[in-house]
């Protein structure tokens, strides 16, 4: 494989043209998209072409997908995604058109079995739902329902659930008078609640008035008892009833979910091919509308990567000795899309710019530089061998659990870089856990960061130094290779020319140069602003501070390292105290302690540093020469994620 | 009260207000940001741009905390 490892330009895109005979449209379609190479672009330069159509039954497929993918859902609540995700590279469709329609009734009968199921399932609940509430009465006293359905006695019937029991009781005592002529209790252990029931011949919205506090709610025992009466007359027989329903419905449901889960279990792998096919073949005819076509001919355009012209070239051979097909360079200013492609190690580090926005074609693509500095940034922020050792290992298990190519998986990669890369600082540091020993053994560091803080500082504001002049040479070499020399100079070179004039001011004074150092710094430094004047305007002049406050952000390298190596300081110096105490709940909490207060670190460890230093790529970085705004390379015969 | 104490008094109000300021200012940019994300995710870069852009006030802030403690 090719190695891209120091490309700075997204991939060499071609412009390409292929027009066939209309009787080779379906060949040409399966060709281009098994090739998975070409980017389909729509043109309208041609009025004589019209949206080209098919003839397969797409709308056949999208419901024999739809249907699959609800079968999947059903049956295992599975990630039916995940499984077409897993092989979107695959060259194949694993199922031919032709195999795949033969799966239509297979895949409806399959959809009648769970939708059986659930019907059944729905019917179990229901009866379950009867015999609590047949239950409950019964347990209240009531057996025959037509009596307070009919209510000839002119009684009222209240049921209620209790809040307070006890209390519900003494108040219901001095109740006599509106009414009341007896009440039932009864415990739901299942539910831990009280349910009354209430017999009267009063005024029932004055006796619940009264009661209200001692209640959660009344319920509606007329509804109740007519959703009850249904199923029979008297409690009793509705139990009866229930239980034997129940009883035959269970072995019904088994048998029926052990029939479909079986069935699945036997042609899983069947399924998620028959699955990944459709999602291909609707995925291939969804697109058929960037083709274009006349009376007599089937035509498409679009770009390949430049590399892949021979691969297009033999591919379309095999249709016929008849392909029209013009592969061209593509002109300046035209929209292209771009495809970036590095080495495995780096392509992780692309996930910045897919959070940002792509580089445009022909602009620079800066994934291989963040590989150098986002670990760099990160390592130097967080610097302890043991933060980097625990980060490490939570990477890896990241790694490892999530899908290949998924934003996680990548930014799990990154992190893993970033592990070692602290565990490198941190042994320059000499810290462990904030310990400047391990085991006994003294670390030697080269910078005590609690110590040095000045050194640190400094060191911080020389990589801001390096990285954003990094930033403005880069903007230069761009606009030098697009021969756009003028704003090279009054865009880019200026600022650049600005730091020097202010240094060698600064130096001058410090140093007690003869004067004419500083007429030559003056000098220089009026030429900078009057190049930024031209190059940006007055807008330019006004931003003329921000140099300054862009090399001082990068302070930040050291000061987020230090506020955690100030909390790691603080939770040791406790655990050493709670340890001094020799007793036996000091070294407990010492333990404690130092976990508790460890972890909350490397959580704050993980996302600072993260932050900061992607911060200081899109922000300071990436605004000296990155064109973002780029349309992404996508060629006809991937799979999206919806 | 001694020399050493009014010094961190000096930094923590240096460090402390212009943060506090920043924290303000990012706030009012940051909800602004996120609901132009909501609208269209492309919105990111440009969002987060405009929003940490007073966090330069807690860094010159920081700056001058420095100073004052380590002149």
């Amino acid at each position: 494989m090719k190695s891209y490892l120091f490309s700075l330009f997204p991939e060499k895109m071609c412009y390409v043209r292929i027009a066939v005979e209309k009787s080779l449209k379906k060949k040409l379609i399966d060709t281009l998209y098994d090739l998975k190479v070409i980017h389909i672009e729509e043109t309208n330069d041609k009025e004589f072409l019209k949206e080209a159509k098919i003839e397969q039954n797409l709308e056949t497929y999208s419901d024999m997908l739809l249907n699959l993918e609800s079968v999947l859902k059903e049956i295992k609540g599975m990630d039916y995604e995940i499984i077409a995700i897993r092989k979107p590279f695959s060259t194949k469709p694993l199922l031919s058109e032709d195999k795949v329609l033969n799966y239509e009734k297979y895949i409806d009968d399959f959809e009648k079995q769970l939708k059986k199921l659930k019907e059944l399932k729905d019917k179990y609940n229901n009866l379950n739902k009867i015999y609590i509430l047949a239950e409950r009465l019964r347990k209240l006293g009531v057996d025959n329902l037509s009596i307070i359905k009919e209510n000839k006695s002119g009684l009222g019937f209240i049921l209620l659930s209790l809040k307070d029991k006890d209390k519900f009781f003494e108040n219901l005592k001095n109740l006599i008078k509106e009414g009341i002529i007896s009440f039932t209790i009864y415990r739901d252990e299942e539910e831990n609640r009280d349910y009354a029931l209430i017999i009267h011949k009063g005024d029932e919205e004055n006796i619940i008035k009264k009661l209200n506090e001692f209640i959660i709610k009344k319920h509606n025992i007329y509804d109740i008892v007519d959703y009850l009466l249904n199923y029979g007359n008297t409690t009793k027989d509705i139990l009866d009833k229930v239980v034997k329903e129940r009883a035959a419905l269970v072995y019904e449901l088994k048998e029926l979910e052990e029939k479909v889960q079986k069935e699945y279990k036997s042609r899983q792998k069947e399924l998620e091919d028959l699955l990944l096919s459709l999602k291909h073949i609707v995925n291939k005819y969804t697109q058929i509308d960037k083709f274009k076509e006349s009376r007599s001919l089937f035509y498409v355009s679009g770009y390949i990567p430049c590399k892949d012209k021979n691969k297009l070239l033999k591919a379309l051979s095999k249709i016929s000795p008849n392909v029209f097909i013009e592969i061209k360079e593509v002109k300046k200013g035209e929209e292209v899309p771009v495809k970036i492609e590095h080495t495995r190690y780096v392509n992780p580090f692309k996930v910045f710019l897919d959070i940002y926005a792509l580089p445009k074609y022909r602009y620079i693509d800066p994934t291989v530089l963040m590989f150098f500095t986002f670990p760099l940034f990160y390592g130097f922020i967080l610097g302890d061998v043991g933060y980097g050792l625990v980060l490490g290992i939570f990477a890896y298990i990241l790694k490892t659990k999530t899908p290949k190519g998924s934003i996680i998986n990548n930014l799990a990669k990154v992190m893993l870089l970033s592990s070692a890369s602290s565990i490198f600082f941190g042994l320059l540091f000499g810290e462990f856990f904030g310990f400047e020993s391990i085991f006994g053994y003294e670390f030697h560091p080269i910078l005590h960061r609690m110590g040095e803080i000045k050194e640190l500082i400094g060191i911080s504001i020389l990589f801001g130094l390096i990285h954003i002049n990094l930033g403005l040479l880069l903007g230069i070499y761009q606009q030098i290779r697009y021969k756009e020399y003028k704003h090279a100079v009054t865009e880019k070179f200026s600022w650049i020319l600005l730091q020097i004039s202010v240094g060698y001011l600064i130096y001058g004074y410090l140093e007690n140069l003869p004067t004419y150092h500083r007429y030559v710094a003056y000098m220089l430094l009026i030429l900078s602003i009057g190049l930024i004047y031209i190059g940006e305007g007055l807008k330019g002049i006004f931003e003329l501070p921000s140099i300054l406050s862009n090399v001082l952000s990068y302070a930040r390298l050291g000061a987020v390292g230090l506020s955690s190596i100030a909390i790691a300081y603080v939770i040791n110096v406790f655990v050493e105290r709670f340890v001094e105490s020799g007793s036996v709940g000091g070294y407990i909490a010492a333990i404690v302690l130092f976990l508790l207060g460890h972890t909350f670190n490397i959580l704050l460890g993980i996302i600072g540093p993260f932050l900061h230093s992607l911060r200081l790529h899109y922000v300071e970085f990436f605004t000296k020469f990155y064109e973002g705004g780029g349309k992404e390379y996508s060629p006809y015969g991937i799979l999206k994620k919806r | 009260m001694a020399e050493a104490g009014l010094m961190a008094l000096a930094a923590s109000i240096a460090i402390g207000s212009t943060a506090v300021a920043a924290g303000i200012a990012e706030a009012h940019i940051g909800s602004a940001a996120v609901a132009a994300m909501a609208e269209d995710e492309k919105f990111f870069g440009k969002g987060l741009l405009m929003t940490v852009l007073p966090e330069t006030l807690a860094i010159f802030g920081l700056v001058i905390a420095l100073l004052i403690l380590f002149k």
